[in-house]
């Protein structure tokens, strides 16, 4: 018997290195096998993504650019927003209008957004945020934003500059009529996660949802041509 | 008794055997691995003795958080646009193209914000087969630029250390700005401020697959009368386009910024 326990031992000891290679050229920790089909995690998602993007056939980008641009050109236009703020648990509701027009005679949209909503009185700051989120208040009076098409890879690059100034940018693909973007900048403690705006074609309706540190604003923008603001803004004129 | 004693001995035996040759592979793929010939004598490294010590990054004073702002403010105006773009950067006059046109530049908020209108033109040059090349055609008419703050807070960590994905990132507080061309094409780009009248940017070009970078610098003169843009497009670590849009404020123009409280009058 101890002979043979012995072999085993000096088996496993063969065998270990050339295991241990093979354990290295193995999937990714992220992929799982799960009733038969493959289950990513969020980086090997992403990461297979990118690879399928930068292999990507000219003939896909094209008509991916193609799909961008169309969805782009439902963007134009002058909206009523009516929506809601939720953070920590508090919510409010938003209201406002945005004015969005095309550049020139390209897919570029540039958009001037007045909304505001009512000061979440939040208590605790349970997340220790500074400044206290109750700073996004005001913070869209006005805002700009503006949407671009980037090449390659085939996405939509936005940019929205808020009322202090403060530059938030986001990149996203589509899907069917929702664009999913994802900040770009760095998330400490203004931020804006996730930015994704859903514009069916023909439809009167518009929709952003924005995910915030403790919660989310959502706009229900609908079109109305004759829409102005309460309060419109005043331009002064800076010495 | 004798027997198993044997047994036990061949056994170690032959796992210093089976681990010695699995050392002798490892050893063998070294040296495959490893390249054939030795290093020439002067290709060899000498002894090259490294020092360092941690630093954390310092915190950017009140005027290098100020100084952004104030750059904001100077680009707000109407503007007449002038200029010239070298189609190769070779500083050779039959490719350079005379520019002109208008940039209309709103401020909004506290800080400001700055959006500007371009209206920027050029004579077209295409090459040989009427083929584009880059910066023959101009795609700023009609194109928007939209610049902002950006926090050099932003990029570090409570710990007060940079995140490993930052490292373009600007180490003090600047100006994030997008160019949105005629095309819909995105180009955005976050500047350092070389000085208080200099912003300075590198990003990878979005209109020009490959490689490819914008290098740009700003200037916006104190005394408000002129700002001044250069822009070259470096392919392949070669200069192949410069851009210098030469804007000079209108005359008696206004400068608009909205989203601010109006000042009672007295």
């Amino acid at each position: 018997m101890k002979p043979l326990l012995l072999l085993l031992a000096l088996l496993a000891a063969m065998l270990a290195p050339t295991g241990a290679r093979a354990q290295a050229r193995g999937p990714d920790a992220g992929e799982v096998q799960e009733n038969g089909q493959e289950v990513l995690g969020r980086r090997a998602r992403e990461q297979r993504e990118a690879e399928q993007e930068a292999n990507m056939d000219e003939a896909t980008r094209a008509l991916r650019l193609q799909e961008l641009e169309a969805w782009l050109r439902r963007l134009p236009g002058r909206y009523r927003i009516k929506g809601q703020v939720q953070m920590f648990g508090k919510s409010g509701s938003v209201d406002g209008i945005a004015d969005c027009s095309g550049i020139g005679d390209g897919p570029g949209v540039d958009c001037i957004i007045n909304a505001s909503w009512p000061f979440l009185e939040l208590g605790h700051n349970p997340m220790n945020i500074r400044p206290s989120p109750a700073e996004y208040l005001n913070t869209m009076r006005p805002s700009m934003l503006v949407f671009g098409l980037s090449l390659d890879p085939p996405r939509v690059i936005s940019q929205m500059v808020m009322g202090d100034s403060v530059v938030l940018d986001w990149s996203g693909k589509l899907e069917q009529d929702t664009l999913n973007q994802k900040a770009d900048h760095r998330c400490t403690s203004r931020c804006i996660y996730t930015f994704n705006v859903t514009a069916a074609a023909q439809s009167k309706l518009v929709t952003f949802e924005m995910s915030i540190p403790g919660g989310g604003i959502t706009f229900r923008m609908e079109r109305d041509p004759n829409a102005r603001a309460e309060k419109p803004l005043r331009a002064l004129q800076a010495k | 008794m004798k027997n198993g004693a044997r047994r036990d001995g061949l056994a170690i035996c032959l796992m210093a055997l089976a681990s010695l040759a699995s050392a002798a592979t490892r050893a063998g793929e070294a040296a495959a691995a490893a390249p054939a010939k030795p290093p020439e004598p002067d290709q060899q490294l000498g002894e090259v003795l490294v020092e360092g010590s941690r630093s954390k990054p310092k915190r950017p004073t009140f005027e290098e958080y100020q100084q952004p702002f104030n750059f904001l403010a100077r680009l707000v105006g109407q503007f007449y646009v002038g200029g010239s773009v070298d189609l190769h950067a070779l500083g050779r006059s039959e490719d350079l193209r005379k520019v002109s046109g208008r940039a209309d530049c709103v401020g909004f908020g506290v800080a400001p914000g700055v959006q500007c209108e371009l209206r920027i033109r050029w004579p077209g040059t295409t090459d040989r087969n009427d083929e584009e090349i880059p910066g023959g055609l101009s795609t700023l008419d009609p194109a928007v630029m939209l610049f902002g703050f950006e926090s050099a807070d932003a990029t570090l960590r409570p710990n007060g250390l940079r995140r490993p994905s930052d490292k373009d990132e600007p180490r003090q507080p600047g100006v994030s700005y997008i160019l949105i061309d005629s095309k819909g094409i995105a180009e955005k780009a976050v500047g350092e401020m070389a000085s208080p009248d200099i912003l300075q940017s590198r990003s990878k070009c979005t209109a020009i697959r490959g490689n490819c970078e914008r290098v740009a610098q700003i200037t916006a003169q104190p005394d408000l009368k002129t700002v001044d843009i250069n822009i070259d497009l470096v392919i392949d670590g070669r200069k192949a386009v410069s851009f210098f849009f030469e804007l000079d404020r209108v005359p008696g123009s206004a400068s608009v910024v909205f989203g601010r409280k109006e000042k009672k009058a007295r």
